[in-house]
């Protein structure tokens, strides 16, 4: 059983009500692999086609004035920043990474951010409790939240997990008219970012962005100038970000079973000495009463 | 001290239990203990009051309009001051409460004995306030529900853990607290059911504030990057955890000497003679934990090979919290110990729990984001909150304490079950 | 894509020092922390410490309770115990004694007779676990006789103990009751003020008790305090 698995086991434990996995928890991991976007910076021209449609598919209000929007909102899950580069401008679309060992998961403590087997990550509003703690947890700042709101949601790109369900591709990708966008096994993906990397040596760099960070990420990002230089956290490690809190889960059981055994020998150790001098001094009954007494 | 007596006296001298059985009797009584002792016009209430108002207003919008109407918080810093301070700060104030009754119930040192009640009552309403504080911040509170009934348990989650211990340690605490209540409602039976779980309340409590005080610190770690790395640590949780020893006892000789003065007459003589020793015992301790705690934070700067950024405005402000606000009062308490000074003692504990408020605040806050150009500031909205919260701890601590039997000697059946061995009886042999 | 860290325990060898430095520190630390310099050597300090020092019988014939009870072995498996001189001079001469019946068990530590001294009552505790099998009737018809010879004639109690469970094993003797006493003595010189020394070391006794000399309003208060400081 691979991490993932291991992290479905331990997450899933509740009904999946929001969304119903055809694949399912049950579905041996064998073979399937999980779905995954190829993002090509070097061919995007910044049309915000994506961001439109976006927001048709997924019932978001229709972008005013996506230019000016350079950062995912709860009402604009995809973003486009253009950004001034060592090779002149580049954009850069920018959306919730959907991570392969995704921290929001791992931190949600009702389970309400769900790792599905076929790579979207999706939020399930019959769940959350809106306590924010995937936001604290996430490294790229997916998960937004409806702070004007009374009843709040984390809004974020769901990867059109529903789109993905009826066979199609998520609506970004379908309507990308620069072919900036891949849809694909997350593994074919990878090989053909390898190829374009071995043919194009010259136009790109040496680095395809979530293939490793974090664990690996379900967006995958292609560029010609360092990642750096296009505001993505190079910080983040290759560590999965669910193991950073891995060492002190384990050790809650660890304590619950030996702490208390080494108070009660305490607690024998100590009072033993009371108990030869008090003697029969102290009556059973008030031996009993007598922990809690100030005689 | 004969005033003491007197006002020990004051209390209703029939309590339910003894008067009239039934629940009219016990309703009754309930009734009566609910009106105000003492003058409602004290400079503390004319303060508290209105700031008690003016939150539960905030609230209200807080609740019809959304968390934006009164926080200042965003996307990139969902969690402020009232995470901050009132849950990751105040929850580790009430680690006293656990410290103490691991001295005397698992250490055997009698000598704190006097203080047991008044700090497992404070830490006990201090998760309820503190605790409870986190439902004003989640934007569904009633879901909250989710992760205890079972529909959807998160057990990978951090939260999860704290949530769950949070939950359980106000039962142990309860019970730990509950023969007081027990005395004050006069019953007999229930009392001594209570007073013999005792032990197993201890140990249970002991075993979960050890682990949420670190889960809170916890909480952080996957905010790598996020959080400054002077503050930011894989040892955070064991930070948290020791820090809490210190803070926690820090708010018990702080409380002390406040209830000294405005509960005098409330106080049994135990209570009273054994003061100072106390004061100087818990000092001692502050003293040790802090100076291992100052080695800790070394060898995380070693560790994480940090020492570099010491030099940075963000490593000064460390130093000040570093030296200003562990080393410092540690060195207070060390001397309070060797001197035997009060003075120093209460000190040393005052900044101490600033330096807690300080190091709390810089993981949650101020080292959280802080390249970023528009920095997380609370709005006063959220500040009225924080200290409405505080208040109506400290109202419901006061009310509690006045009624039953917390500072005061235990009613005089309780004495007359525990053994007396000596002189006032005498066993024929 | 480049790592961060390369060795994962690159600064193992430093904080393998840093602990070395903590566990050097942690004794030093210790004895500072535990160091009372009232009770460190001084010229003042010694001088200080003349006013009083020795003027408290402590009889190497008996053991002591650092509750303030002494108990010396009668014989026959009987401690014959009382209350020490420290008490005595603290408290003064008392209206009344009370002592628990004979037959009456008494724990080591907990409460075993009390003093009536102008009107509070003080309980000091019995230095043995036992039985009672005597009383002084001498010393409650008239308390006057502990204060005049607290060790001898003022005796309180004989106490049937077995010597295996009595705790009469770990009552303070020879050294460590010299350094107990200092302590207590160090403890009260802390709360006196001259006029009182000078009376003290004319050798007068005040005849209310030193307690009393010292604060007329708490006394009952202070006396308790240093009674019970162990």
């Amino acid at each position: 059983m691979n991490r993932r698995g291991f992290l479905k086991t331990l997450g899933l434990a509740g009904a999946t009500v929001a969304c119903p996995r055809t694949s399912g928890a049950a579905e041996p991991e064998s073979g399937v692999e999980p779905y995954g976007i190829l993002v090509d910076t070097t061919l995007c021209a910044g049309c915000n086609s994506c961001t439109y449609a976006c927001a048709e598919a997924n019932g978001l209000p229709e972008p005013e004035d996506p230019d000016a929007v350079t950062k995912p909102t709860t009402e604009q899950w995809t973003a486009i920043k253009t950004w001034k580069t060592s090779k002149g401008d580049v954009s850069v679309k920018r959306q919730c990474m959907h991570c392969v060992s995704p921290a929001c998961h791992s931190a949600c403590l009702t389970s309400a951010l769900d790792k599905t087997a076929e790579g979207p990550v999706v939020w399930r509003e019959d769940k959350c409790m809106g306590c924010r703690f995937c936001m604290v947890s996430c490294p790229f700042d997916g998960p937004k939240f409806e702070y004007s709101s009374t009843k709040p949601r984390i809004r974020k790109c769901v990867m059109c997990a529903g789109r993905l369900k009826k066979g199609e591709e998520p609506a970004c990708v379908e309507n990308c008219p620069e072919g900036a966008l891949t849809f694909g096994r997350r593994g074919d993906l990878l090989r053909t970012a390898h190829k374009r990397i071995a043919d194009q040596p010259d136009k790109y760099v040496d680095h395809i962005y979530g293939e490793r960070e974090v664990g690996g990420t379900s967006w995958l990002y292609l560029a010609g100038v360092p990642f750096e230089e296009l505001g993505f956290p190079t910080d983040v490690g290759e560590t999965p970000y669910p193991e950073l809190t891995a060492s002190f889960l384990y050790s809650v059981p660890m304590v619950l079973t030996l702490a208390p055994a080494l108070m009660l020998g305490m607690a024998r150790a100590t009072h033993r000495d009371e108990d030869e001098t008090a003697g029969e001094a102290a009556k059973d009954g008030a031996a009993n009463g007598g922990e809690e007494e100030r005689s | 001290m004969n005033g003491a007596r007197a006002i020990t006296q004051d209390r209703p001298a029939n309590p339910p239990g003894k008067r009239e059985g039934g629940a009219a009797g016990l309703w009754r009584f309930l009734l009566s203990e609910l009106k105000p002792k003492g003058s409602l016009f004290t400079p503390f209430n004319l303060v508290s009051v209105p700031i008690m108002i003016a939150a539960a207003v905030i609230l209200y919008i807080r609740f019809t309009h959304g968390l934006s109407a009164v926080t200042n918080l965003s996307q990139e810093v969902p969690w402020g001051l009232w995470k901050g301070l009132n849950v990751v700060t105040g929850v580790a104030f009430a680690g006293g409460a656990y410290v103490v009754t691991f001295l005397v119930y698992v250490l055997g040192q009698k000598r704190y004995h006097s203080i047991v009640r008044i700090t497992v009552l404070n830490g006990f309403l201090a998760y309820v306030f503190y605790a409870g504080a986190l439902l004003l911040d989640l934007g569904r509170p009633l879901k909250v529900i989710n992760p205890i009934i079972g529909n959807s348990f998160g057990v990978s989650s951090v939260l999860f853990l704290v949530a769950w211990h949070f939950m359980l340690y106000m039962m142990a605490a309860f019970l730990e607290f509950s023969p007081a209540v027990a005395e004050w409602l006069g019953l007999r039976r229930v009392r001594r059911t209570l007073a013999a779980l005792t032990l197993g309340a201890v140990i249970f409590g002991v075993t979960l504030s050890m682990l949420h005080q670190s889960g809170l610190g916890a909480l952080f770690l996957m905010a790598k990057g996020k959080i400054h790395p002077l503050w930011y640590s894989e040892f955070i949780p064991i930070h948290f955890f020791v820090s809490s020893v210190f803070a926690g006892l820090s708010l018990v000789i702080f409380e002390g000497t406040l209830s000294r003065r405005v509960f005098r007459a409330r106080m049994s003589e135990e209570h009273h003679a054994h003061h100072d020793d106390i004061v100087l015992g818990l000092s001692k301790i502050c003293a040790a934990t802090m100076f291992a705690y100052l080695f800790l934070k070394v060898l995380d700067l070693v560790h994480g090979q940090k020492t570099g950024l010491l030099g940075t405005p963000m490593g000064q402000w460390y130093l000040v919290e570093i030296v200003g606000f562990v080393l410092v009062p540690m060195a207070l308490f060390t001397e309070a110990v060797r001197w035997r000074s009060l003075r120093l003692a209460k000190t040393a504990a005052v900044v101490t729990m600033l330096g807690i408020v300080l190091n709390r605040l810089n993981v949650s806050i101020v080292g959280f984001r802080w390249t970023e150009q528009v920095r997380y500031v609370p709005t006063p909205y959220e500040v009225v909150v924080t200290l409405g919260v505080i208040f109506a701890e400290i109202w419901v601590l006061r009310w509690v304490i006045n009624r039953m039997p917390v500072l005061s000697e235990s009613p005089a059946w309780v004495r007359e079950e525990a053994a007396q061995p000596a002189i006032a009886e005498s066993v024929a042999a | 894509m480049k790592t961060i860290v390369s060795d994962p325990f690159a600064t193992k060898g430093i904080e393998y020092l840093v602990v070395l430095g903590y566990l050097a520190a942690v004794p030093l630390f210790w004895r500072y922390l535990n160091g009372n310099p009232l009770l460190a050597p001084s010229r003042v300090l010694a001088a200080q410490r003349k006013v009083l020092s020795g003027w408290f019988r402590l009889p190497e014939t008996a053991s002591y309770h650092p509750g303030h009870s002494w108990a010396s072995p009668a014989g026959g498996g009987r401690f014959r115990v009382g209350l020490d001189d420290f008490a005595q001079k603290l408290l003064g001469r008392a209206a009344e004694i009370a002592l628990p019946d004979l037959g009456a068990r008494l724990a080591k530590g907990a409460p075993a007779w009390a003093l009536n001294v102008d009107g509070h009552r003080f309980e000091l505790p019995a230095p043995v676990t036992g039985r009672v099998v005597a009383r002084n009737e001498a010393a409650l018809r008239d308390p006057g006789v502990v204060n005049g010879d607290p060790y001898g004639a003022g005796w309180l109690l004989e106490i049937e103990a077995p010597r295996w469970n009595s705790g009469a094993g770990s009552l303070l003797r020879g050294g460590r009751a010299k350094e107990w006493l200092a302590r207590a003595e160090n403890a009260l010189r802390l709360r006196m003020n001259p006029e009182v020394g000078a009376v003290l070391q004319d050798g007068g006794v005040p005849v209310p008790g030193i307690a009393r000399a010292l604060d007329e309003e708490g006394w009952d208060e202070l006396a308790r305090d240093l009674l019970t400081r162990a």
